[in-house]
């Protein structure tokens, strides 16, 4: 059989399905007429094969025996199912779904690492972290809401060196004096973002000589012994006589504010 | 045909027996003439069928199987039976491919030998086309029972036997060029 007779049965078993007789087909493709009624006649003889059906009573009460029996049976191995011919779940929902852990895997440990960071002190592996953090957040704070982020920042900064000056560990010493630039610029840009006023002015600027003082008890031998040796090199040292300069001058303006306030 | 999709789909949800009854009551008619036109033994067909309906029992719920793929994997379970079923009869290990071309339990001088059993079930013209039939490889003749008698199309037979479209046209043409010629003799 070529394959021209071939395409034209194939054109004939569509006009069959679309509901022609095959007379219409041997019409149609007379030249293969010969051909297409050898292939029929030999289908139609196939056909009569469907006759062949199981016995009655095999028909009847088979099913029940199998059923019991399936029942009955230990788990089969061996036969892998075949799955559907689209197979939705394995294309789509499954890579969609390891996606989705993966992805809530990585925000719950990023946001379980950031809430783990809120507590830690200079030193600490995470509190980078936490710094890094809160430069974020004051970067997409609108304006009018910055006050509150700078107290709030000023106050961490002041429980931070509290912490600091508790522990009793002497190499702390470089770390606290960081944190004290950090508190005095922290305290600066309080003062620019108008979230320090005549109810917590007092009260913070005690905190803060209190941490300077406690500080200098401290570490003020090291320093000193520090600035010897470093004769020549005066950026710790001016930073934190700087700090004291600008204490000084808080307090002055503290004393002044008071003395102001007494004679109201 | 067109509800047996629904059936399995129905089966698959709620297990209902009624639902299993009706897959069983569309397929197990076409699985017996599977295994019968391979055998031509009426016991051992019945008891291949049980056997299948059993996995399929036992597994069809686990599936996701539509209509199409739902078939395939029926006469997937279907063949590996019987390729068990011989090679623990012949103690054959040859692989699976050429087994399934080589199972050939009848021949023509056993359709001769009974052709009066045969004429019982079929008219004599079945029996001289059976005999015709045995003269295929064990491929052709699945692929040509399923494409005519079963009503199959190419797609569902290139599933079962694992082969591709064109494949089974082939194999098709050629049988029946061959069936015909055996016919006429």
């Amino acid at each position: 059989m070529n394959k021209r007779t071939i395409k034209v049965i194939d054109k004939c078993h569509i006009l069959i399905k679309k509901g022609y007789s095959i007379d219409h087909c041997l019409e149609k493709f007379r030249d293969y007429r010969q051909e297409i009624k050898d292939y029929f006649t030999t289908a139609e003889s196939l056909n009569t094969l469907r006759a062949v059906r199981p016995g009655k009573n095999f028909s009847e009460n088979s099913l029940d025996l199998i059923i019991s029996r399936a029942k009955k049976r230990g788990k089969i191995t061996g036969i892998k199912p075949v799955h559907s011919a689209v197979p939705v779940r394995r294309l789509v929902l499954r890579p969609a779904m390891i996606f989705l852990l993966i992805f809530m895997l990585t925000v719950f440990s990023f946001s379980g690492t950031l809430f783990a960071s809120q507590e830690s002190i200079p030193g600490e592996a995470l509190y980078p972290l936490k710094r890094s953090f809160e430069n974020f957040r004051l970067n997409i704070y609108p304006e009018n809401l910055k006050d509150g982020l700078h107290l709030q920042f000023l106050n961490t900064r002041i429980s931070e060196a509290d912490a600091l000056l508790e522990e009793e560990n002497n190499d702390d010493a470089i770390l606290l004096e960081e944190l004290i630039i950090d508190i005095d610029k922290q305290y600066q840009a309080c003062k620019q973002y108008n979230c320090i006023n005549s109810g917590n002015e007092n009260i913070l600027l005690d905190s803060i000589d209190s941490v300077k003082n406690r500080y200098q008890k401290k570490y003020g031998n090291n320093t000193q012994n520090k600035d010897q040796n470093k004769s020549g090199q005066e950026q710790d040292l001016n930073g934190h006589n700087g700090m004291e300069q600008e204490t000084g001058k808080q307090n002055s303006s503290r004393q002044n504010k008071g003395g102001s306030n007494s004679h109201q | 045909m067109k509800s047996l999709g629904k059936y399995i789909n129905s089966y698959r949800k709620s297990g209902d027996r009624k639902w299993f009854t009706l897959i069983y009551q569309e397929i197990m008619p076409r699985i017996y003439r599977f295994y019968y036109f391979k055998t031509m033994d009426r016991e051992l067909s019945e008891d291949l069928v049980s056997e299948v309906f059993i996995r399929v029992y036992r597994n069809l719920r686990k599936t996701n199987l539509n209509e199409r793929s739902f078939m395939v994997w029926t006469y997937r379970i279907a063949n590996n039976l019987l390729i068990d079923n011989f090679r623990k009869n012949t103690g054959n290990t040859e692989p699976l491919e050429s087994v399934l071309d080589h199972i050939k339990i009848t021949d023509e001088e056993f359709f001769k030998k009974n052709s009066s059993l045969f004429r019982k079930e079929f008219s004599f013209k079945n029996t001289e086309l059976l005999a015709a039939l045995s003269r295929l490889t064990g491929l052709q003749k699945d692929v040509l029972l399923l494409r005519f008698v079963e009503d199959m199309d190419y797609n569902t037979i290139a599933g079962i036997f694992n082969k591709s479209n064109g494949t089974i046209r082939g194999i098709i043409f050629r049988a029946m060029e061959i069936l015909r010629k055996e016919m006429g003799r």
